[in-house]
């Protein structure tokens, strides 16, 4: 058949935003929430032999977690049977899932009788049942306490929806209608996409249409590898850590990658990682997966079409049994620090491969921080999660981005205004945090001082963070991040400093006072442009002191400009006790005996 | 030569032209014309522009009524960032508001992208100890010392524009009166922007950002209406001048001065206004206005005749039609998508080895190859030359002669020799590309709002658009496409056709279960007080018509519904409509579910002063007869093929014909390809039936 490259731009385009039109109905027609502003959704788009040809994934964690879940569901109900109309569903983090909220609803779509794809939508639905609202508890041993699990099931047949599955849903939940209208809109979303394919194939037809996916696929691969020529062959490896597992709460768990780079492939093998612990941070292979395949996009080519061609160059190992495989009945529900952890380790190996694509680490973590209980103004249940993000890291040719949210999530904030006019809750300060980016050539980007008080008694929560006792890494000469810290301030009197993970309660006139980390520094804080040092310092980002000990910068005595004449003199004497090259990583505190953090006021 | 009767004028700058329509309200008359646009001064060019009209009366000045005209001076003020030295007051503890933004980042998987940097740098936002709660109450008062403290250190600094965004303004705005006040009287020389005056809604990101643009393109935007009043004026205008704001009404120059962020998106709505009233007219439920010219293209879906409305609008993105990468300006404006694809867009080999159109534009300098004005790389323009579709002897009213071999040497060394293909294909393949990702990003905006474009009739203007209306309706599935006369100056006329109006929106968050009526009656009637202040400052005929709206959503989730209601609202109305609407818009509801307000909304219009659609003499049913013929590329048959060329000044109403054909007009190319049907309504436009299958 003869090939024109002509249609498969634009096949390439139009599958696109099929993927994207199936995320803006799910989002359009969602009521929760964390769909709303979080986006915590993807979609995605397969062909008949279950290989992704599009997706818009909103958050890069859900890169793989596809892939073993459209396995499953092929497993359990071969293409074909399938009739027009079937939608299948499944959430068993232990049989190709993520995590239990993350519920995945997968729609054949049929063109002559035969299927032709597969429409698919994954949204994170506000509870799932288990012991606590959200469906995420920190210290959950096994994953039936994290909530109902769904094997892989039919929720419609031929158009029937399956009434005894869902009211067993709107049983085990604890917000059903919220939940019923989420799956609603996950219905609605995967139905247009499956609408829009089986439209390609009339525009195609079977033949031809399938020839393109396949073309694409071949093309996003051959890309992918090309670009991986370009990378130095070797064999690279990085190990960073977790805090804790929310249960043994000094216990740092090391995630390991070593990356082999031969020609045009790429191997990344997570052996080395820490056996599968007993708190809830294990995360199923799809994320570990994701995050090796997040940080490889990042440094080839963005532009690359988002399809299972990008992926065939890049080998995955995790060993079973691990932290980043574990087995059943492993706990789960707070995964996502972990992926953001497995995104650095990938991308902090690839630095000494190529050291001008990959920025120092980012703060790390996005501290997420559930409230619960009745607002005794309205005698109503409330629950409210907020989320803080930190730091971004400094680029090689860039400082990082103040306050922003990076790898593997991308969540937006919750106004503080929208805190104290629906919760019982007020928000003392939300300001930037002097100091906190790591220092360098370029600066890492700062963290937040965020403080909520509680305006009652009775206020339980959760709090889960990660990079409170191991800092973020700097690379070059740079400085590390600082770490994150928060503590509870007791109206009573007293404080406590949080170990990343914990639940308590707040009552009237206690604060969290929360101080997010920042990023990792990036080349030598003596080459840095004094212009920029002073800008820092007047908009009070750096203190004066740090300029002076860490940059050598002298300002004269309005304060206001640099004395050119002193800076020159003290780089040069600063300079002198420096020997050799800096190191590739700056650790910072922590790696070594993973003390905890000094109390940085 | 008109000889009597009133004028009415509309000048549309944009980036590189200014297009000018003088509109003789007796004969119905519509006289055009084009300028170079002055950035400097844009005032320059329009008056330079408006002396010639002389041609079409002596007298034009001051038989003129009205002049309206729209600019795009804001948005590029706060793009290129040359507005005003700002400062900003923020409630203590909230300094960083501005910087910390949503704290999203703009790409996914790219590491290199920023937002833009804040308008006021961290040293001029300036912590006041104050403090309003959420239920109004003053936590801390403002106190004089500290805003004198405020107004030397911005002295000192240079700060010729004043921001204040306190927490919680929109519930009780004291603490920012009181500051506004002292600054009035401390530093009167400097201009100051109220948050709850530009904004009174929750989420102060959203409303502290869009209080900075205002404040910080304030005193520009004085200072260009003042050159324009005195220009106008010493040149002997009487008439008041109008603005297009970003809803698409027509402001007073006194709203503008004041809230010169309405203006962000003067210069695309007016295109969008052309579409209303054509959807009015013809009484089309579902009209998608589609507006394409040299650097990028606009589509809106109008539904019903009502403008859409979107309080989601962002200024100056740092990358390019990418949400999360601007400024928010929160206000009401016409909720359009716009995409960087145009004719002057550049076509390129991407790292896939596949072609990419845009949104890199060679605009109008060096512009496209054809040009002949120094372009080498090639553009939209140049393939739509090469496919025949554009008359390279007749472009923008035969005022440019189109140098088709510097586009085919173009093409081919770009794009067709790389590639293997023959130039022909190359320019298709262009052609293609650019219509697919215009038609990607109008699949999305009506799917975001839950429309389905095959229902939609194509209205397609622009210098650009009518040669891509055809095939690009023929991807998104829609059979009826129209081409208004004069379309590629139509957003002009635009502007002559919108109403005066303004509209306000106010927070006021209350559970359902407590709704007071009479409060609510109050807060409306307030602002409508407001609004009629306002409007009444144009001047204008017509009467003064309000639509009262209030945001109905459930408590905890962030969107909401706007329910249409009277100035008086009943709440088991408003309850019945909600459920009504969010029916209609998700599917389905949720009864045990409790709801709030969020916002209320009062849109004041001028009405009974507009122009209607000029119906021309109806002629017989006739075949058109074509002018001629030439060799284009069918979609259809990929391939080269004979197309007969029309001549649009000599299609009367009535007359038909059918594709292959292209119709040339002095300001835009329509292009049909075979299987088309066109027939001339009474007004003019081209109506073009596509065989395509309709699927529900």
């Amino acid at each position: 058949m003869a090939f024109d490259p002509i249609t498969l731009e634009v096949v390439r385009n139009r599958l696109d935003s099929i993927a994207g039109e199936i995320q803006a109905t799910l989002l359009r027609s969602s009521y929760s929430v964390i769909l709303k502003e979080g986006e915590d959704c993807s979609a995605a788009l397969f062909n008949a032999s279950g290989e992704i040809v599009a997706q818009s994934t909103a958050l890069p964690q859900h890169m793989a977690a596809f892939i073993p879940a459209m396995r499953r569901l092929l497993e359990a109900f071969p293409a074909s049977q399938a009739r027009d109309g079937d939608i299948y569903t499944m959430n068993d983090p232990h049989d190709g899932g993520t995590h239990l909220p993350d519920l995945i609803i997968a729609m054949p779509v049929l063109f002559d009788g035969r299927v032709v794809g597969f429409s698919v939508c994954l949204a994170h639905q506000e509870d799932f049942g288990g012991k606590v609202a959200g469906s995420m508890s920190t210290d959950a041993t096994e994953i039936f306490q994290e909530g109902l699990i769904v094997p892989p099931l039919k929720l419609y047949d031929a158009g029937e929806p399956n009434h005894t599955l869902l009211d067993l849903i709107r049983r085990n939940v604890r917000l059903p209608s919220l939940v019923i209208g989420d799956i609603s809109a996950q219905v609605a979303a995967v139905t247009v996409g499956r609408d829009r394919l089986r439209g390609l194939f009339e525009t195609y037809g079977h033949d031809r249409a399938t020839v393109y996916l396949d073309h694409l696929m071949d093309y996003a691969e051959r890309l992918t590898r090309a670009r991986i020529t370009e990378i130095p062959d070797g064999v690279y490896r990085f190990t960073d850590y977790m805090d804790n597992d929310g249960i043994d709460l000094d216990r740092r768990v090391p995630i390991s990658a070593t990356i082999t780079v031969a020609g045009d492939g790429v191997t990344v093998d997570f052996t080395g990682t820490s056996p599968q612990v007993a708190g809830p941070i294990n995360a199923p292979w799809s994320g570990g997966a994701g995050a090796a395949y997040f940080a490889l996009r990042c440094v080839t080519d963005p532009n690359i079409p988002n399809n299972q061609g990008c992926y065939r160059p890049i080998k995955v190992i995790i060993p079973e049994g691990t932290l980043l495989n574990p087995r059943h009945p492993a706990p789960v529900a707070i995964r996502a620090h972990t992926l953001k952890r497995a995104a650095d380790v990938v991308l902090g190996a690839l630095v000494q491969a190529v050291p001008d694509r990959v920025p120092a680490a980012p703060a790390g973590s996005i501290s997420c921080v559930s409230f619960g209980g009745v607002d005794r103004r309205t005698n109503t249940r409330f629950g409210l999660s907020d989320i803080v993000a930190g730091g971004g890291g400094a680029r090689p040719t860039k400082d990082g981005l103040e306050l922003v949210d990076t790898d593997v999530s991308n969540c937006m904030n919750i106004p503080a205004e929208a805190i104290e006019m629906g919760y019982p809750l007020r928000v003392l300060r939300y300001r930037l945090r002097r100091d906190s980016g790591g220092h360098g050539r370029f600066r890492g980007g700062a963290g937040v001082e965020r403080v909520l008080q509680a305006t009652q008694d009775g206020i339980s929560c959760s709090y889960r963070s990660e990079r409170h006792f191991i800092a973020p890494w700097g690379l070059f000469g740079g400085g590390p991040g600082e770490v994150w810290r928060t503590d509870i301030e007791w109206a009573a009197g007293g404080s406590e400093p949080i170990r990343s993970k914990r639940a308590f309660t707040l009552n009237v006139g206690d604060e969290l006072r929360m101080l997010t980390g920042g990023g990792g520094g990036h080349g030598r804080p003596l080459d840095r442009d004094p212009a920029a040092v002073l800008d820092d310092i007047l908009d009070g980002k750096i203190s004066s002191a740090r300029a002076l000990e860490d940059h050598g910068v002298v300002l004269d005595s309005s304060g206001r400009s640099i004395d050119q004449a002193s800076t020159d003199t003290l780089r040069a004497r600063k300079r002198t006790e420096i020997s050799g090259e800096p190191e590739t990583y700056s650790r910072g505190v922590g790696i070594d005996e993973a003390s905890p953090a000094e109390d940085i006021g | 030569m008109s000889t009597k009767g009133d004028f009415r004028l509309g000048c549309d700058v944009g980036g590189t032209f200014t297009d000018f329509v003088l509109f003789d309200v007796v004969s119905g008359q519509i006289h055009i014309d084009k300028h170079l646009t002055t950035p400097a001064d844009p005032s320059v060019g329009i008056l330079t522009g408006l002396k010639g009209f002389s041609r079409v009366a002596e007298d034009h000045v001051a038989r003129t009524r009205l002049v309206a005209h729209a600019t795009t001076l804001v948005a590029n003020a706060v793009i290129e960032r040359k507005g005003a030295k700002t400062a900003l007051l923020t409630t203590r503890g909230f300094r960083d508001v501005l910087e910390l933004r949503r704290h999203v980042r703009v790409t996914t998987y790219e590491l290199w992208s920023d937002p833009p940097k804040p308008l006021v740098p961290r040293e001029l936002r300036l912590p006041i100890d104050e403090r309003t709660y959420s239920d109004g109450s003053i936590l801390r008062s403002v106190r004089r010392e500290e805003i004198q403290d405020a107004v030397q250190l911005m002295r000192a600094a240079g700060v010729e524009a004043i921001a204040v965004a306190f927490l919680h303004s929109y519930v009780n705005p004291e603490n920012e009166r009181e500051a506004g006040r002292l600054l009035a009287e401390l530093a009167p020389e400097i201009a100051v922007t109220l948050s709850s005056d530009v904004l009174p809604q929750i989420k102060e990101y959203e409303r502290t950002s869009t209080t900075v643009v205002n404040g910080y393109v304030k005193p520009l935007v004085r200072g260009y209406l003042k050159n324009l009043d005195d220009g106008l004026a010493a040149v002997g205008y009487t008439a008041p001048l109008r603005i297009m704001l970003s809803n698409g009404g027509l402001g007073s120059s006194e709203i503008a001065a004041e809230f010169p962020l309405r203006l962000i998106e003067s210069g695309p709505v007016a295109g969008a206004i052309v579409g209303r009233q054509i959807a009015q007219a013809l009484d089309i439920p579902e009209l998608l206005s589609f507006d394409m010219g040299g650097t990028t293209a606009k589509a809106c879906l109008i539904r019903d005749g009502a403008l859409p409305i979107t309080d989601e609008l962002e200024v100056a993105r740092s990358k390019r039609f990418t949400k999360s990468s601007g400024f928010p300006v929160a206000v009401p404006a016409v909720n359009m998508i716009e995409i960087g694809a145009g004719g002057g867009s550049v076509a390129t080999i991407n790292t896939m080895g596949l072609v990419q159109v845009g949104p890199e534009s060679a605009g109008a300098d060096p512009g496209p190859i054809c040009y002949g004005g120094g372009g080498v790389e090639p553009t939209v323009t140049d393939a739509d030359l090469l496919l025949g579709y554009l008359n390279p002897d007749y472009f923008a009213d035969g005022s440019m002669a189109l140098n088709t071999e510097g586009s085919r040497s173009g093409i081919t060394k770009t794009l067709a020799g790389p590639r293997g293909q023959t130039e022909i294909e190359a320019a298709w393949t262009v052609h293609d590309v650019v219509n697919e990702t215009m038609a990607g990003a109008v699949r999305m905006h009506v799917t975001e709002r839950g429309g389905n474009p095959q229902l939609a009739t194509l209205v397609a203007f622009g210098g650009a658009g009518p040669v891509h209306a055809y095939n690009l309706a023929s991807k998104l599935r829609i059979s009826r496409v129209m081409v208004p006369l004069r379309a590629g100056v139509l957003s002009a006329l635009g502007l002559l056709v919108a109403p005066p109006a303004y509209d306000m929106v106010r927070t006021h968050k209350v559970p359902l279960t407590g709704f007071d009526a009479t409060t609510i009656k109050a807060i409306m009637a307030e602002m409508a007080e407001s609004i009629t202040n306002l409007l009444d400052g144009l001047g204008a005929g017509g009467t003064l018509r309000f639509t009262h709206g209030i945001d109905v959503g459930y408590i905890g989730q962030s969107y909401q519904v706007t329910v249409p209601v009277d100035a008086a609202p009943d709440k088991g109305e408003i309850w019945r409509r909600f459920a009504d609407m969010y029916r209609e818009k998700y599917g389905y509801f949720y009864d045990d579910v409790p709801a709030e307000t969020v916002n209320l909304r009062v849109l004041g219009e001028l009405v009974g002063g507009e122009l209607e659609l000029l119906e021309l003499p109806s002629g017989e049913s006739a075949e058109a007869v074509p002018a001629g013929r030439r060799p284009a590329y069918s979609a259809r048959h990929r391939a080269m093929m004979d197309f007969a060329v029309h001549d649009r000044e000599a299609l009367r109403p009535g007359m038909h014909f059918n594709g292959p054909a292209v119709v040339e007009e002095a300001s835009a190319t329509t292009v049909i390809d075979d299987g088309g049907q066109v027939e001339v309504d009474r007004y003019g436009s081209l109506v073009i039936s596509l065989e395509v299958e309709v699927r529900s």
